[in-house]
């Protein structure tokens, strides 16, 4: 009988190793569910009995399949489902930003907003109608003041001396005009006067 | 689909497989568990592997997946969460007394384990599997199916021990 026991020891171990075939787990399940055991081996009663039948029992409790085979499937549909909606906010995304581009241009700024022109007692405040003549006027504004810059560079480009010259040949000029607007006799007396003499 | 044709169309990905899972957990023998049980997983899955568009890509999906499990319960232990919860769980008097109840107590006990020894301790004694043929299916070495399946063996040996006292 000892030597059933130690065979038994034997098989008890090997199965905790995982090492039994099927055949011997057999062998193990009838012995504990038998009545000759030994004290120090009874404990493994309930264990085998598990083994046995239990583990089967508890499975069918649970769900009959292992707990997450199912899982990645259930989890693949809604991804694919992310993946419609991202493409959707893109494009989303994408109209907006396009529709808000195209708005803009069309209220591109205008810097003649709130411009009028008075003609003849009427107001026209249509910056549509009154648009080529601020133009026109803006383009004259510019070119006098080309002319004015023309000058200045001109005036500047020549040596100091000359310029105080040419100033004072200008106002000779002036002043000359000036006298002969007046009747003859009087045009001593006003040139004394203008050249403070 | 038969062992034989999931061997065929299942196996080859085994080195890619491995690969990937190493890179992510660092670990030869983590990342060989992984790949036990994606094989496990696409074995219990066989027949409505027809139904995806790629069984390579369903496979590095559910190797990723596994993978980061294995992360995320690393940094728990790392907590020390994971070492307490299982045994104070086992030995509050009121989960005591639901053991105790012939109903119940046969719900909790696989229950507590991780899946891959779940897994292997149903194709063990369920679905008659012997550690070999489980071996051929996973691609591994025999060893390593071996050693999970004593762990899951000794882990319910234990719980009905600590039941007893």
């Amino acid at each position: 009988m000892t030597d059933r026991y130690k065979y038994m020891e034997d098989l008890l171990n090997r199965f905790f190793s995982g090492e039994t075939s099927n055949e011997e787990e057999r062998e193990l399940y009838r012995f504990f569910a038998g009545e000759d055991i030994p004290a120090h081996l009874r404990r493994y009663k309930p264990v085998f009995s598990y083994f046995e039948s239990g583990l089967e029992k508890e499975l069918n409790l649970l769900t009959g399949e292992p707990a997450e085979a199912a899982e990645p499937f259930r989890r693949a549909m809604p991804k694919r489902r992310i993946r419609i909606a991202a493409g959707m906010a893109a494009l989303a995304l994408i109209l907006s930003v396009a529709a808000l581009l195209f708005l803009r241009k069309a209220n591109a700024f205008d810097p003649y907003e709130g411009s009028y022109i008075v003609r003849s007692g009427v107001r026209i405040t249509d910056t549509s109608l009154i648009r080529p003549e601020i133009e026109a006027t803006i383009q004259k504004a510019l070119q006098q003041e080309e002319r004015a810059n023309r000058l200045l560079l001109s005036l500047s480009a020549s040596n100091p001396e000359t310029r105080i010259e040419q100033i004072q040949r200008r106002i000779n000029r002036q002043n000359e005009e000036i006298i002969n607007r007046f009747p003859n006799e009087m045009k001593e007396s006003i040139r004394r006067i203008i050249e403070n003499k | 689909m038969k062992q034989e044709q999931f061997k065929e169309e299942a196996l080859p990905l085994r080195a890619q497989l491995l690969f990937y899972a190493q890179r992510l957990l660092n670990n030869p023998e983590d990342a060989e568990d992984v790949v036990q049980e994606v094989f496990l997983k696409l074995w219990y899955m066989r027949d409505e592997l027809g139904a995806y568009n790629s069984v390579p890509a369903l496979s590095v999906q559910i190797t990723k997946r596994l993978c980061l499990n294995r992360i995320n319960a690393r940094q728990r232990r790392g907590e020390g969460l994971d070492a307490v919860n299982p045994a104070s769980d086992l030995l509050t008097p009121e989960a005591l007394l639901e053991q105790k109840d012939s109903v119940t107590h046969v719900m909790r006990i696989i229950a507590q384990l991780p899946a891959l020894q779940q897994t292997i301790l149903r194709m063990r004694h369920i679905d008659g599997f012997e550690v070999e043929e489980i071996a051929a299916l996973t691609g591994s070495a025999p060893e390593a199916v071996r050693m999970n399946l004593s762990r899951a063996r000794k882990k319910v040996k234990e719980t009905f021990f600590k039941m007893q006292s």
